[in-house]
């Protein structure tokens, strides 16, 4: 790492080797890397992504330029890590004197960090400001819907006539990773995902899984769903045990249970017509393919999209509207449990709130039960009136998202409350929106 | 972007090679029209250079070499199409199935594939032949059994990438069951390396066939443009037509399925051709 930062130096400076790696180490110390002495002799690999992102800092900061263009530095990182760097920024900023331009696309991140702010759309400046005027009163149309597309931290309240007989049940679930050993088979690292999790999801409710990445929430739920066989442990739906059905005896049960995924690029065949890919649940549970074909054709316009959609390709649609196709090919087969693995995650923050109100909307319709995976509180409290927190494959805290948010009990949890960006801005949205 | 058709068709290269293509195919499919005598009769003085009584000239028993190549044609091209349809579906099979399921029946299949492609494909080719005896269909066994472990390798890479998509995973879900996932979901996303690694393969089988033409261990009985070139060898320096002329056939024919194939993977690759 030490060699990359002082690449800069030595292109721009005249300073000699020993002074050098006196100044790197400086920088290192300057945006808190722990141990620099350590850090600044390994390789990019061996360090974590927050730590990976302090030194791409470093290396800007290298020249003490007068001007630091920042690119979304902080998307591809943990709420909690977050926090930590746009915090490092803040004081960087501060001690060095110099500007930042921040590029972001939540306003979360820019009730946290912005003086002033410039809101873009096709290619031009719709709004400048400072931060404070743009973010309370908005003026252009645009920025007042992106905005009100935030999802804020207002606790979803449970809902009235719910029953309480749970639909899914999992008791004491593990899931262990052995880590291949190499070409010798040694040194195998096994990594447990799922470590003795229990969980239940009530009829017509929802309960959000919230947890930073590795922290075995995904393979909690495709362990649910039978993506993965789980090594302890049991999962019940309703009623009977689903964990340990092949795949043959599984197939009468996928009548209860489908799943929204992720990526709403990878997650539709790019081969197959929409139509197609959305009758594929029903055929296998016996409709005729013309019947299968009609019910898509319905589906496609209950999820906003045109029928005339189904005869065309995934690669023609946007990304929010592949994830309605997406949608659409969960509720083909008339489940009773969706679980939804991040499904907005990959998406704009407009279109994201497009797809939660979609979901809210089909739940109340359908009488949907819903297991919500994601790593942003925000949109866990939009949509769920329960959450669970999950940390290293053990659920920390669970309970109404309301007494969440008003006391969370777990240290974990006040961390990631602590973390979500923009939060006293939210808080005085919330406030003046109530009033 | 352009659309596939536009790229590969707007592709100078590849209308050259499909225009020879379709030309020999045409001659092919019309040989017992343009040449209806049988290409083995002997029709006049040995020896007769072209542009006289005979366009190509005669061989040394006094055959047409016109009519010669064009039968030739017929069964070169039946013969290397033949063997690469069987070698692609064998090798895809193969591939799909190994990438598919993974562990053991990958260890496997795979240790088989490589086991094919430790022996050196033309001396093996020759063995098979040399067992089953020369005929037509045995040629295109032997060329496909020696043809096909690049197809599985292709394929079974692909797979391995497809499979992992969540796609696939949402077939599970669905509760597709493995055969169906395969071939509805996995297979047609590998095509398009599979129909480039197909189409220049097909050039490798007429070089094999022409090759094991001129052994004396092709189709007996059947007129091809190897079988010429052995034939003739002898009298390079009497009457350099002999060779010349389904040497030039071989060379022209390869190339283009060369250049059909390269116009083919720029125009599935688009990204890739533009590097």
């Amino acid at each position: 790492m030490g060699r990359q930062i002082d690449e800069v130096l030595e292109v721009h400076t005249g300073l000699g080797a020993p002074e050098r790696r006196r100044r790197v180490l400086a920088m290192l110390e300057d945006v808190r890397l722990p141990e620099p002495e350590r850090i600044i002799d390994s390789y990019p690999h061996q360090l974590s992504g927050g730590q990976r992102q302090r030194v791409m800092i470093a290396m800007a900061l290298a020249l003490e330029p007068a001007l630091i263009i920042a690119d979304e530095p902080t998307t591809a990182l943990d709420v909690t890590t977050q926090a930590q760097i746009l915090q490092l920024l803040k004081e960087l900023q501060r001690a060095h004197g110099t500007a930042v331009l921040f590029i972001t696309h939540d306003f979360g991140v820019v009730a946290e960090i912005a003086h002033r702010v410039a809101v873009m759309r096709h290619g031009e400046v719709v709004e400048t400001g400072p931060a404070e005027a743009v973010l309370r009163r908005p003026q252009a149309q645009y920025t007042r819907d992106l905005v009100a597309a935030v999802p804020g931290l207002v606790p979803r309240a449970r809902d009235e006539g719910a029953a309480p007989k749970p639909l899914l049940v999992v008791r004491d679930l593990e899931k262990t990773y052995a880590g291949s050993g190499g070409l010798l088979g040694s040194g195998g690292r096994t990594v447990k995902a799922v470590q003795k999790v229990s969980l239940d999801v009530h009829r017509q409710s929802s309960l959000a899984l919230v947890g930073e990445s590795g922290s075995g929430k995904s393979t909690l739920a495709r362990c649910i769903i039978g993506l993965d066989t789980p090594d302890g442990g049991e999962v019940l739906l309703d009623g009977q045990r689903v964990s340990g059905m092949s795949r043959a005896e599984m197939r009468p049960m996928r009548r209860l249970m489908q799943m929204v995924f992720q990526d709403p690029f990878a997650s539709l065949n790019p081969r197959q017509r929409v139509g197609e890919i959305i009758a594929i649940g029903p055929r296998i549970q016996g409709a005729s393919r013309k019947e299968a074909l009609e019910r898509a054709r319905e589906l496609l316009s209950l999820v906003g999209l045109k029928p005339e959609s189904a005869d065309r390709y995934p690669h023609e649609f946007s990304g929010g509207q592949r994830q309605r196709i997406g949608i659409a090919r969960a509720l083909a087969v008339e489940p009773k449990l969706i679980i939804a693995d991040e499904p907005v995650s990959a998406l704009d923050v407009s279109v994201q709130k497009q797809v939660l109100d979609l979901l809210n909307e089909l739940r109340r319709k359908f009488g949907l039960s819903m297991l919500f995976i994601t790593h942003d509180l925000r949109v866990a409290a939009t949509v769920c009136e329960e959450i669970a927190i999950m940390n290293r494959g053990v659920i920390v805290e669970r309970g109404a998202t309301a007494e969440i948010f008003a006391a969370p009990k777990h240290p974990y949890t006040q961390s990631l409350l602590e973390a979500v960006p923009g939060r006293q801005w939210f808080n005085a949205l919330a406030c003046t929106s109530s009033l | 972007m352009r659309s596939f058709r536009q790229r590969f068709l707007g592709n100078p290269r590849v209308a050259l090679g499909l225009a020879w293509l379709g030309l020999v195919v045409a001659v092919a499919l019309l040989a017992d029209v343009l040449a209806p005598k049988d290409p083995f009769a002997i029709v006049g003085a040995p020896f007769a250079p072209p542009a006289g009584d005979f366009v190509l000239g005669t061989d040394s028993l006094g055959r047409d070499v016109a009519a010669g190549l064009i039968h030739g044609a017929r069964t070169t091209m039946l013969i290397a199409v033949l063997s690469t349809l069987a070698a692609v579906g064998f090798g895809a099979i193969v591939g799909a199935v190994t990438g598919y399921y993974g562990k053991l029946v990958d260890d496997v299949l795979m240790r088989t594939t490589e086991f094919f492609q430790t022996i050196p494909s033309f001396l093996f080719a020759i063995v098979l032949i040399a067992i089953l005896s020369p005929s037509a269909v045995n040629l295109v066994i032997a060329i496909a059994t020696v043809s096909w472990p690049p197809i599985a390798r292709v394929v079974r890479g692909e797979v391995l990438a497809v499979r992992s998509r969540e796609f696939v995973q949402a077939a599970v879900v669905a509760g597709q069951r493995d055969s169906a996932i395969l071939v509805t979901q996995v297979l047609p996303n590998t095509l398009s390396p599979l129909i480039v690694t197909g189409s220049l393969l097909v050039a490798t089988a007429i070089l094999f066939e022409s090759a094991l033409s001129f052994l004396g261990l092709g189709a007996p009985n059947q007129m091809s443009w190897g079988f010429m070139i052995g034939a003739g060898r002898s009298f390079m320096r009497e009457a350099w037509w002999l060779v010349m002329v389904p040497g030039v056939a071989i060379l022209l024919t390869v190339l283009a399925i060369n250049l059909v194939g390269e116009g083919l993977n720029d125009a599935l690759n688009p990204r890739l051709a533009d590097l």
